[in-house]
């Protein structure tokens, strides 16, 4: 993501629309991507993203300069969709793709660069973790953030971060010795 | 380097790249030396980072946009939601409440002089009662007092 001139900000937070929608289309796509892997399906994904904009927008005289732009998104975000989350419970079968975990992990293992089989089972191991882990995940895995800002984000210690990563892996681990047929 | 603590970095720090150069080549000769974390390295490499690093951005649904600029217009026309002091003032406005307030504040008062008029009573009685019960005591006493001065008549003319 480009960095976003303050200035921009500052326009946004005056009540200009256009610089407003400067910053939605630079922070935009990592929004909903964080909120459709944490809550899982296309409808909360959404709403969402609806809700961390009309946020940021209502708060953005409020934001100090004394962190970017972007971690103050990821925070509102993962807020966001953690809570969307905890209130529609999720199930056992994938919203955003219905390749079931079993076919998803044969498939991935046979054909690792099918991206639909991929996609499932990244969605089934997701789907497997507490809001929590999957967060972290996400960030990590997928968003590519640093522990650091990946704590920055969350507001928790460094090593809470790698504890919640390392529980998370240990449980995407056990699913897969539980479902797949072994990638050994 | 204990297995423990290599299974703990092959899960965090090592698949995620962000090892020092010294710490990963320890690791890294643990791994060669040990079954059992070579295994978890491979399957945490197989099962963890490849699927999440081809794991696809989905696109943003392109309406979105349109929904949160609407939403962020109607925001910034309706009026804005009264603060906690506004409210507290409008609900205290004279011409509604004064006479609901006056009705309270009389029954409050009478209420208030009733019972203390009440327990003024009841104190009053059950000093009565106390000593009444005194008297009554009292006279029971003064009979056998009555019979037992000493001197007796009876005895004064035995």
């Amino acid at each position: 993501m480009q960095d976003i001139a303050d200035d921009i900000i500052r326009k946004a937070a005056a009540g200009d629309m256009q610089a407003f929608e400067a910053i939605y289309q630079a922070t935009s796509a990592f929004v909903y991507n964080v909120a459709l892997r944490v809550t899982g399906n296309r409808e909360d994904a959404e709403d969402v993203t609806q809700e961390v904009f009309l946020t940021m927008h209502h708060k953005l005289g409020e934001f100090r300069f004394q962190s970017s732009l972007k971690t103050w998104a990821y925070r509102i975000t993962v807020n966001a969709a953690i809570n969307a989350s905890k209130k529609r419970s999720r199930g056992a079968t994938v919203a955003i793709d219905d390749v079931p975990f079993e076919g998803a992990v044969e498939s991935a293992v046979h054909a690792a660069a099918d991206r639909e089989a991929n996609e499932g089972l990244v969605n089934a191991l997701l789907d497997s973790l507490n809001e929590d882990q999957r967060a972290c995940v996400t960030l990590r895995s997928i968003e590519g953030l640093s522990y650091e800002d990946i704590a920055r984000v969350l507001g928790v210690n460094i090593n809470t971060v790698r504890t919640r990563l390392k529980r998370a892996r240990e449980k995407m681990m056990e699913m897969r010795k539980k479902v797949g047929h072994g990638l050994h | 380097m204990d297995c423990i603590k290599c299974k703990d970095l092959i899960l965090t720090d090592y698949i995620d790249g962000q090892m020092q150069p010294k710490a990963k080549a320890a690791l890294e000769a643990h791994i060669a030396q040990c079954a059992d974390c070579a295994a978890l390295a491979k399957e945490a490499g197989q099962l963890l980072s490849v699927p999440f690093a081809q794991a696809q951005r989905q696109e943003v649904p392109p309406y979105l946009w349109h929904r949160i600029k609407t939403s962020v217009e109607r925001q910034a026309y309706a009026p804005a939601a009264p603060t906690v002091w506004e409210r507290l003032r409008g609900a205290m406005a004279l011409p509604r409440l004064a006479p609901a307030l006056a009705t309270f504040v009389l029954v409050a008062l009478v209420g208030t002089v009733s019972i203390k008029q009440y327990n003024v009573q009841q104190a009053k009685a059950e000093g009565q009662g106390q000593y009444l019960a005194y008297v009554l005591a009292s006279s029971d006493t003064a009979e056998s007092d009555n019979g037992n001065l000493g001197t007796s008549l009876e005895d004064y003319f035995l």
